[in-house]
């Protein structure tokens, strides 16, 4: 194998923690993704 | 719906602005239209060389980073949710990286190239929001409905870390952008023709939610940018000429930036021009969504 680590990457978990989406964001886009499913299954 | 943007992400700043003057334009025609920005952050190489995205690269002049490049579009995913109010749309060029960033997707593609491998249709199949499949670039239709029946599908597979087991997306669906013969020719596929095409292997087959987003761009353009408001036009006429192509297209997919063309990197940087594929300037895009929202 060649594989050379150049730095470790946090897990997805830790990344969210460090830049996460508040809950009135988290709901703004809830409410996005009903308009894309709603144009989809229209 | 119109999904619409940089052919790559690749300045915050000027992502940002054309981001902020899409969102003025959205003010004006959200009844009508549904407008979904491009946030593009990781670009498939044919060669593997060149720019491969704000994931790789978050500074396009320096060496790659992909601990930073995470952080940054995580950044820029929220800023467009917060600063706009509008979804974000990218395409998953790694399905491992898709972790990272699922909470803030409110769109995904799988590209011309993905859409024949197999993580691709599995981790789509397990996704919460809509999932695009393009049509792969050699225009065979066949390769692109068996991903969406992969999409649409239970899968056990593993996948971040684990062994997993998805419901299938019902919301993946059809995104012809076009091919290329072998001769490298492009050829489009957003004619009256190709559409019947596509709407007869939908009833042929056993799909939910029949569904295709046509891309202006890429092969059905030949990359010239400035044709997408022709070929937007001529989608939206042929929807006009046959309900059942009407019913099935659900929307366009355009290539915009704040200025128009593409730079190479040979002269000096102009701000909001594309560093990889041409884009159409933003006042023609402006006057394309205007005019969309008045003929649907």
């Amino acid at each position: 194998m060649s594989f050379k680590n150049i730095r470790a990457i946090p897990s997805p978990e830790a990344i969210r923690s460090l830049i996460p989406l508040d809950a009135e964001l988290s709901a703004l886009k809830q409410k996005n993704d009903k308009h894309i499913t709603d144009v989809i299954t229209g | 719906m119109v999904i619409v943007g940089p052919c790559s992400a690749d300045d915050e700043e000027a992502v940002m602005e054309y981001m902020n003057r899409l969102a003025e334009v959205n003010e004006e025609v959200k009844d009508k239209v549904l407008i979904v920005p491009r946030v593009y952050t990781g670009k498939p190489r044919t060669t593997g060389e060149g720019y491969k995205g704000m994931m790789h690269q978050p500074d396009p002049t320096k060496a790659p980073n992909m601990l930073e490049g995470i952080l940054a579009i995580r950044k820029l995913f929220i800023r467009v949710i917060k600063e706009t109010g509008m979804p974000v749309a990218d395409e998953m060029l790694y399905p491992s990286n898709l972790p990272f960033v699922e909470d803030l997707l409110s769109y995904i593609a799988i590209g011309a190239r993905s859409v024949e491998n197999q993580q691709h249709r599995l981790t789509a199949s397990g996704i919460d929001c809509a999932v695009g499949m393009k049509n792969p670039t050699s225009g065979d239709l066949t390769v692109m409905f068996n991903s969406i029946r992969a999409a649409q599908s239970s899968h056990d597979f593993l996948y971040n870390g684990h062994e997993v087991r998805t419901s299938g997306n019902p919301l993946a669906h059809a995104i012809m952008r076009g091919s290329v013969n072998k001769h490298g020719n492009n050829l489009p596929n957003y004619h009256y023709e190709d559409l019947q095409l596509a709407y007869n292997m939908y009833m042929d087959g056993d799909f939910v939610n029949p569904a295709v987003i046509v891309d202006a761009n890429h092969s059905n353009s030949g990359k010239k940018f400035y044709e997408q408001p022709r070929i937007v036009k001529e989608i939206l006429h042929s929807r006009n000429c046959n309900s059942n192509i009407e019913q099935m297209v659900k929307g366009v997919m355009i290539e915009s930036y704040l200025v128009e063309g593409n730079q190479n990197g040979s002269e000096p940087h102009i701000y909001g021009k594309s560093i990889t594929d041409p884009c159409l300037g933003f006042e023609d895009t402006k006057n394309l969504i205007f005019d969309i929202a008045e003929r649907v």
